[in-house]
């Protein structure tokens, strides 16, 4: 069997998904931010749906003249959707920054990168490991 | 690199609220200040914050969404001064009245503990992302 290391499904997955929550925690920085900006409204971006992106098992296809193409990818896009968070209250002055809202979304995001940098480094661990002849380094 | 981004935003809001900090502590400190008779008491003053997109130094944002924080001006409060009847004043007027700043202790107490709070927030934002940067190092140790 061969095993191709390097074009791993889930170091892509895991990389996408750090590029997001790298994103991410620009939007929650930048809400952070603009906490007394009045007028101000909480963004986001489409975090879930990127998930089921990534889950899906159907991968995008591309039209391809040569043989040589890549035909198939998949469907990770390093764009998230942003979007205006519905449904919170504002103040007077129209600004509706939720500060525990985004601590916790702060919090999340860091586990979160954090969770994939180990499932990463576990990856590369195990290239080490067959280099090593099996042997722990 | 998107890291970088988040910290350059977390910062436009550190020294947003520290500038607001400031003028804030400029009025509590004045808030006895008087003048002299005839002339214009303290008012007191207040920041007024704008969304910005961040400088881009290490690389765009990744959206127009993301947007930092500046300070576009430093606005005065024309609400009219408190006057107190104190007639051995040095700067009473004719009828005996001095004119104290339109600064209310109290608002700017709250004030100032929501800009501390603020600051609190956006440090830990810059903290985290600091730490996620550290993590990705970490891959291959």
């Amino acid at each position: 069997m061969k095993v191709d290391f390097f074009h791993d499904q889930t170091l892509d997955a895991a990389g996408a998904y750090m590029g997001r929550l790298s994103q991410r925690q620009q939007i929650v920085a930048s809400n952070l931010a603009n906490i007394d900006t009045p007028g101000y409204k909480t963004k986001d971006s489409s975090f879930h749906a990127t998930m089921q992106e990534l889950l899906s098992d159907d991968p995008v296809t591309l039209r391809t003249s040569r043989p040589g193409h890549a035909g198939k990818l998949t469907p990770i896009v390093s764009q998230a959707q942003m979007f205006e968070v519905p449904g919170l209250d504002s103040g007077a002055d129209l600004n509706n920054v939720d500060i525990d809202r985004e601590m916790m979304k702060l919090s999340e995001t860091a586990f979160g990168y954090s969770l994939m940098s180990q499932i990463v480094r576990g990856k590369f661990r195990t290239i080490a490991s067959s280099i090593n002849e099996g042997r722990v380094s | 690199m998107s890291l970088m981004t988040a910290i350059e935003v977390g910062a436009s809001g550190l020294t947003a609220q520290r500038r607001r900090f400031e003028v804030l502590m400029g009025n509590l400190v004045n808030a006895n200040t008087t003048q002299p008779a005839g002339t214009e008491p303290y008012r007191r003053k207040d920041v007024l914050f704008t969304a910005t997109p961040p400088e881009a130094t290490f690389g765009a944002a990744f959206d127009d969404a993301v947007q930092g924080v500046e300070i576009s001006g430093v606005v005065t409060d024309r609400s009219e001064p408190r006057k107190v009847h104190d007639p051995g004043h040095e700067h009473a007027d004719r009828e005996g009245y001095v004119l104290y700043p339109n600064i209310n202790a109290m608002t700017e107490m709250v004030n100032v503990m929501s800009a501390t709070r603020s600051y609190e927030a956006n440090l830990q934002a810059v903290n985290l992302a600091k730490e996620m940067q550290q993590k990705t190092l970490e891959i291959l140790r």
